[in-house]
């Protein structure tokens, strides 16, 4: 195990994780937990170093957005108008609705202010004096806790005007979801802050022309924006220190599934899922056919000793045909058939759809999840493997949003690896196995 | 009398934290749902006279996110996850399970009037699959058979949840550190 | 402008434009479902992928080559809704490639796989969009068909469709069928965008998605747009349902004469009889849009017609011949002064009625000459506004109720606080995705101020409104003028309103019927308008007041108006009050309908035409000139004014140089009536209007857009037509809701249920749908009370 060079494991010596690694500790919550081990220290540095310095700092860092889409937070930031008179927003989004994915919740859970830091040092970088944070409405326990840092914080001049002796204002509204996937698309989810029906807004305008109610306004995930408070803290240079070439930093992992240990894990990017999977969540419980590698929008890639050693890092996973995502890491097990997989999935995006676009409503949330219950059901017919790939063919890329997209890779991936089985189930006439005939 | 005619301070509350009337639309049907139990067309009217929209708007937006609910529901609204690590971990076993046990199905109220069930999708807890969320408590996790009876029981006998003991397996792992943590 | 290449076509459009329109513009075709004109592009149904491409500069600002040596076209990696992407200067547009055909033949597929097959018996059939679109852009065998043989197929999906609500009421007026609605969202954003009444919503998400609502029976005066512009049968017009095939309708464009706002309208007849109206467009006016009246209120048309002239002999009127007729009137009029004979239009008398009638009383030498609903005060005195410049104002006074009174205007007022400026003229005319338009724009209240006599629906935009008692109108005016105290608690409002009053540049005035009514209040908004030289828009209850007015057409010198007594024979267009009919010795009435009045009193009816029945040209409250043409309907042998007064004319033996209308339509050619669509910008001198001319008393006949004879079918479950007063007045006058009383109205005694409203001002009673008779009060005369 090479201790020089970029970190890429988490057994290396000098890797230590710092944004789970007061989760599971008692107390972690509150405000005084928080101040004892140097808690609201980054964004003081923050305000000393100033608006453009802080937007370099993350820029040079190499962070990526954590939400899914990686793209470069820093330069996100830097889109923002300066001194517009008008009042900028920074909107959390705090949603995270993609199956397999459960990190941001302990962040919210039990280091609530964390996020709040992460919050103001992005509200200093866009002159944003006021934060939203959509939360899922069913992460009760997140919510709990994040509005009684809130609070905290506010009664302890944490939050308000004039902070840290400076001018800097910032203060916090949390807005509860109520059980919709889409809410997490950022132009959906301002719609749902504004009390719409949450249908993806046109872009342009894009949110930093004209985000919530008409004002310039980013939107940044959970873990990108508590990232960013120790890219302040540490420096760039320590944040770029892990990882890989293109993609920098370390990143909360994810796994479901059958395995020992199922959870979360905070590893540098360019980990193994190998690493990921055995030494840190302890090796499958049974055999596994495929791994969804970063939340059920990615396309499942087979259970190989040459995907087991793919590093997970954007560009690796790319290479092999799927993507890093969330990096909520699903194992399937052999026992379920890839069919009955897809049609899960496939159901989950035909019933989050928003109904706004053709290909979307129409397609994914009639048409593939038909075409599914008629094969799942052993009604499937000779042709239908064909139609349905000629039907991804419409549909993705065409969709008003990226959600109908979401629906079609994970599907055309396991048609690329695990075809026979849809073959199998079209033409084998029978039902498909139920796969969780093991509970009790 | 209206459902929020009490509740003035609140509301004002909720209406300072937006720039619009309009965006404490969801936060007060939130309200007359976790109060309730569901979202009668009263007090849809009621909202949409407040927040300054007709009914028509409120009856979309409401009916748009799974959470609220436009028929009356159990004093317990169960909601199984029922999306993909979920169901490898045996969610349709568990809704199966559920529904001989209390002969209800999505919509309907068990006559004890305890109970009412509905499956959801993903609750962000894949790793303590199976998932059930009790109204708008924190999740109860990886829920074997023995432990959703054991919270059936539990519940019949009027304790909260934090009184029920389940048995079995309760904790998950959600850090580097490999200890485990949870309810 | 913006340089685009569609095709082998670069065509110029104004930057901003959206490339579909673009596209149109160079005459080539994009299928859409969910762009519409006027309404804000959404990109929803995704029907017009589009590949767009454009040339890139490399740093040194040169533009990058390709190996022809011309500038290198960079394409999207993805297709492109057309609707929602606004072209750029050199932007390149692909519309027949494969890959675009293949996305939209998919996109028809997909449109399809929940849409029933029953068009034999949807009332859309033969103009359905969806129909079109299908047959144009549907699947296309070279992706889909590997056997030949194969018939062409519109969708590979044989799984059961989805079943909804295929019977679902919307309102009295509009039916809708879940299944066929393909999600366009047209009827949603028209309801939020267009009237601002959010009533229609979807409902649910995915595709269980669909429309509905739950304010009953879409309360809002403009509901059957939605289904004009519904590109499929889902949302059909009840009045009309299974009367006809679309191609089987005789279908004539004319002007609606249901207000004065001159909006163009489509009417379908079919073997004879009115079955169905639509809206057509006309840009400068209503755009594409009608209210509710124009639409549903044509059922009484088909009803109770006069077919043949009818002459009284001994006593009992008995159908006749012109002839006849003729020789009756010729027998009555013998031993009346030719000054003592009155020559009265109806209200929606053509110009070419107008100016026939005007020669021949010229003729007679009769001052006793008048149109059906001229107010007291003449209202084309007042510099006419035109739409444009509404939409241009920097302040807009309404005194009145638009939405009732002359619906377009609520429309256009609709526009005006959203900002919006009039659409574009490209090569195909109004753009169909204009991308000005936005969804849920927020409308500023601080150009439009509102005061009515009764509440009206306007107000939620203004700036600042308030509710006038019938008759303080004058006191409100007065405050204005900053020569008196405001009427109770309108203060605040009043200072407000002077306040724009003096800011602004560029102020339009709108003028209702209660104000023209009340010389008193009438006089002082001239006043008004002089001091800040204000344009106008007067809302008469006449469609065509300002052009009979115009022409001079009003009583002469001690000369009897339509509502009085006075000439020992009369012609009358209408039919008058039973005083009139009293009073005079010989009357002929000219009627399109049967009456128990005209039984009694009338010696000779001829029939005559509706609106929808005539040649002509009218004017609207721009001084816009409006073309009428008749629609094919089957009135047996009635005709216009022009026909009767020439009956008139010979039986009183005088001569005018009008027989035939084309000759009207002639003359008035030469004395400078311009042509159709363009303003006849001229300014009437009018009639001297006293305060005494004012009409008093407690029953105020409140305008609406409902006329007493359209009160039947479908509309008369829709309007109620009762005695409306506030809790106080009830109270005093020992009135409660449900009440049953009887009192004179212009149409007679008649029982009325009593209603019961609140913010109504106290005193006052008020009276819906009288038509020519809005903005005016009468002696309230509460025959027998009692309950219901
Ligand atoms: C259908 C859909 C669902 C999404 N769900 C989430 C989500 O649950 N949480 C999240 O952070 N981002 C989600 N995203 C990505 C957001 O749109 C947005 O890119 C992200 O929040 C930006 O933050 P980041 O740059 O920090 O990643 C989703 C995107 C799409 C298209
Ligand atoms: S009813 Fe017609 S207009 Fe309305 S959404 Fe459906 S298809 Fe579109
Ligand atoms: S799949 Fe059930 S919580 Fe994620």
């Amino acid at each position: 195990m090479s201790e020089t060079g970029p970190i890429v494991s988490g057994k290396d010596s000098r890797f230590e994780p710092t944004l789970y690694k007061y989760v599971g500790v008692d107390k972690s919550w509150t405000l005084d937990f928080y101040l004892s081990h140097g808690g609201y220290e980054a964004i003081k540095k923050a305000i000393s170093m100033g608006q453009d310095a802080v937007i370099d700092e993350v820029k040079k860092s190499g962070l990526r957005g954590r939400g899914g889409a990686g793209f470069p937070t820093g330069l996100k930031w830097s889109f923002m108008p300066k001194n517009t008179g008008k009042q900028h927003y920074i909107a959390c989004n705090a949603d995270e609705s993609e199956p397999g994915s459960f990190k941001d919740r302990y962040l919210m859970e039990d280091d609530p202010h964390q996020l709040l830091e992460g919050m103001m040092i992005a509200g200093l970088a866009i002159q944003a004096t006021k934060g939203s944070i959509y939360i899922r409405g069913e992460y009760k326990r997140a919510y709990d806790r994040l509005e009684a840092a809130r609070d905290e914080a506010r009664a302890r001049g944490y939050l308000g005007k004039g902070l840290f002796g400076s001018s800097f204002e910032f203060d916090v509204e949390i807005h509860r979801g109520a059980g919709a996937y889409i809410c997490g698309e950022e132009t959906a989810m301002m719609n749902s802050l504004e009390g719409l029906r949450a249908n993806p807004r046109m872009k342009p305008p894009f949110p930093a022309q004209a985000g919530l109610w008409g004002k310039p306004t980013t939107i940044n995930n959970v873990e990108s924006l508590c990232s960013s408070v120790h890219i302040i803290q540490r420096g760039a240079a320590w944040f770029a220190g892990m990882g890989t070439e293109k993609s920098k930093g370390h990143k909360l992992f994810q796994v479901s599934g059958p395995f020992k240990r199922p959870g979360v894990y905070e590893l540098p990017l360019g980990t193994t899922f190998r690493e990921l999977l055995f030494d840190h969540a302890g090796g499958p419980t049974e055999p596994i056919q495929a791994i969804i590698p970063g939340g059920s929008s990615c396309p499942p890639l087979p259970w190989t000793d040459e995907i087991l050693d793919t590093p997970m890092d954007y560009e690796s996973i790319t290479a092999k045909g799927s993507l890093l995502g969330t990096g909520g890491v699903i194992g399937i097990p052999t026992r379920m058939s890839m069919v009955d997989a897809m049609w899960n999935i496939t159901r989950f995006y035909g019933h989050e759809s928003c109904g706004k676009c053709t290909p979307c409503r129409e397609g994914v949330s009639g048409w593939m999840v038909g075409l599914f219950e008629k094969i799942g059901t052993g009604q499937g017919k000779k042709g239908d493997v064909e139609l349905l790939e000629d039907m991804l063919n419409q549909i993705e890329g065409r969709s008003f949003c990226a959600l109908a997209d979401a629906a079609c890779w994970p599907v055309r991936g396991s048609l690329k690896h695990f075809r026979s089985q849809f073959v199998e189930a079209v033409e084998g006439g029978k039902a498909l196995e139920r796969a969780g005939s093991h509970w009790g | 009398m209206g459902f929020f005619d009490d509740k003035k301070d609140w509301l004002e509350g909720v209406f300072a934290r937006y720039p619009e009337r309009r965006a404490a639309l969801m936060p007060l049907l939130r309200r007359a749902q976790q109060d309730n139990g569901w979202i009668s067309p009263d007090i849809q009217e009621e909202i949409g006279q407040l927040v300054g929209t007709t009914a028509t708007e409120v009856a979309g937006v409401m009916s748009f996110y799974s959470y609220y609910q436009a028929l009356p529901t159990g004093k317990y609204h169960l909601q199984v996850c029922a999306t993909l690590s979920c169901a490898i971990g045996g969610a349709d076993e568990l809704w199966d399970e559920l529904v001989d046990e209390l002969q209800i199905l999505r919509g309907d109220v068990s006559d004890d009037g305890l109970f009412s069930i509905q499956k959801v999708e993903c609750l962000g807890s894949c790793h303590t699959a199976p998932v059930v969320q009790i109204n708008d408590e924190p999740y109860v996790e990886c829920v074997t058979k023995a432990r959703l009876h054991a919270l059936l029981a539990g519940l019949r006998a009027g304790k909260s949840l934090e009184e029920i003991g389940l048995p079995g397996k309760a904790g998950h792992v959600v850090h580097n550190r490999g200890d485990e943590v949870g309810a | 402008m913006a340089k685009v290449t569609v095709n082998d076509r670069t065509v110029e459009v104004p930057g901003g434009t959206s490339a579909m329109d673009a596209i149109f513009h160079a005459s080539y075709d994009v299928p859409l479902f969910c762009a519409e004109k006027h309404l804000s592009p959404v990109g929803a149904c995704r029907m017009c992928l589009v590949k767009t491409g454009s040339p890139r500069k490399d740093p040194a600002g040169n533009w990058i080559l390709g190996d022809d040596g011309r500038p290198k076209v960079f394409w999207m990696p993805k297709l492109a809704a057309a609707c929602v992407t606004a072209v750029t200067d050199g932007m390149v547009i692909d519309t027949l490639s494969d890959e675009v055909k293949h996305a939209q033949s998919g996109m028809v597929e997909l449109t399809l796989f929940n849409h029933p097959l029953d068009c034999p018996t949807c009332d859309k059939g033969g103009a359905c969009e969806l129909q079109d679109r299908s047959y144009e852009y549907g699947l296309v065998s070279k992706f889909y068909q590997p056997d030949s043989e194969e018939l062409p197929m519109y969708t590979r999906f044989e799984m059961t469709r989805r079943h909804v609500d295929k019977h679902h009421q919307l309102s009295d007026f509009i039916v809708l069928d879940r299944e066929r609605c393909i999600h366009c969202k047209r009827c949603v954003r028209y309801f939020e965008e267009v009237p601002g009444d959010e009533v229609l919503d979807f409902i649910e998400r995915g595709v269980h998605t669909f429309i509905n609502t739950e304010d009953d029976g879409l309360p809002s005066n403009f509901t059957g747009n939605i289904v004009d512009i519904c590109p499929v049968g889902a949302l059909l017009d009840d009045t009309a349902r299974f009367r006809a095939r679309n191609w089987e309708y005789d279908s004539t464009e004319t002007t609606s004469m249901d207000d004065a706002s001159g909006a163009a309208i489509t009417v379908d007849a079919r073997s004879g009889l009115l079955e169905r109206i639509r809206g057509a467009e006309r840009r400068e006016v209503n755009e594409v849009w009608i209210s509710d009246a124009a639409r549903f209120g044509h059922e009484w048309v088909n009803q109770n017609r006069v077919a043949k002239p009818m002459v009284r002999k001994d006593g009992k009127l008995v159908e006749a011949s012109w002839e006849d007729a003729l020789s009756a009137i010729k027998a009555g009029l013998a031993s009346v002064d030719k000054k003592n004979i009155g020559v009265y239009l109806g209200g929606t008398a053509t110009l070419e009625e107008g100016l026939a009638a005007l020669e021949l009383t010229t003729a007679l030498g009769t001052p006793h000459r008048d149109f059906q609903g001229r107010t007291a005060y003449p209202s084309a005195v007042f510099n006419a506004a035109t739409f444009d410049e509404l939409l241009d104002a920097q302040f807009v006074l309404v005194l009145g109720d638009p939405s009732e009174e002359a619906p377009t205007l609520h429309l256009r007022l609709s526009e005006y606080v959203r900002g919006l400026k009039p659409a574009a003229k490209l090569g195909h005319g109004t753009p169909f995705a204009d991308l000005n338009i936005k969804e849920r724009m927020s409308r500023d209240g601080n150009k439009l101020g509102l005061f009515s006599s009764y509440p009206a629906a306007l107000a939620k935009w203004a700036g600042a409104s308030g509710v006038v008692a019938p008759g303080s109108e004058a006191a409100l005016i007065d405050a204005l003028l900053g020569r008196g105290g405001a009427p109770a608690d309108l203060g605040q409002a009043v200072a407000w309103t002077q306040e724009k009053l003096k800011a602004s540049t560029k102020t339009v005035l709108l003028l209702g019927a209660a104000v023209l009514n009340n010389p008193a209040a009438a006089i002082k908004a001239k006043q008004l308008a002089e001091k800040h030289n204000l344009k106008a828009m007067c809302m008469t209850p006449a469609a065509n007041a300002r052009g009979l007015e115009l022409l001079g057409f009003y009583p002469g010198k001690n000369g009897a108006g339509w509502t009085e007594t006075g000439p020992r024979a009369s012609y009358y267009g209408f039919l008058p009050t039973e005083a009139q009919l009293k009073a005079a010795d010989f009357t002929v009435l000219h009627l399109s309908h049967n009456s128990a009045l005209a039984e009694k009193y009338a010696d000779v009816i001829l029939p005559n035409q509706t609106f929808y029945e005539k040649r002509g040209q009218t004017v609207n409250l721009e001084g816009r000139v409006l073309g009428l043409e008749p629609a094919g309907i089957n009135n047996g042998e009635a005709d216009g004014a022009v026909a009767a007064l020439g009956l008139m004319a010979e039986a009183a033996g005088v001569k005018t140089p009008i027989r035939l209308v084309r000759q009207a339509t002639k003359l008035l050619a030469e004395r400078k009536v311009p042509a159709p669509m363009s303003l006849w910008t001229v300014k009437a001198a009018g009639w001297s209007a006293t305060e005494a001319d004012g009409t008093k008393g407690a029953l105020h006949l409140r305008p609406t857009m409902w006329r007493r004879e359209q009160l039947v079918g479908a509309v008369a479950n829709v309007v109620e037509y009762r005695l409306e007063v506030s809790p106080a007045t009830a109270k005093a006058q020992g009135l409660a809701d449900g009440y049953l009383v009887e009192m004179e109205t212009p149409s007679g005694t008649e029982k009325l249920e009593v209603k019961v409203v609140d913010g109504l001002p106290d005193g006052a009673m008020y009276l819906p749908a009288l038509g020519a008779w809005a903005g005016r009060s009468l002696e309230a005369k509460v025959l027998v009370g009692g309950e219901a």
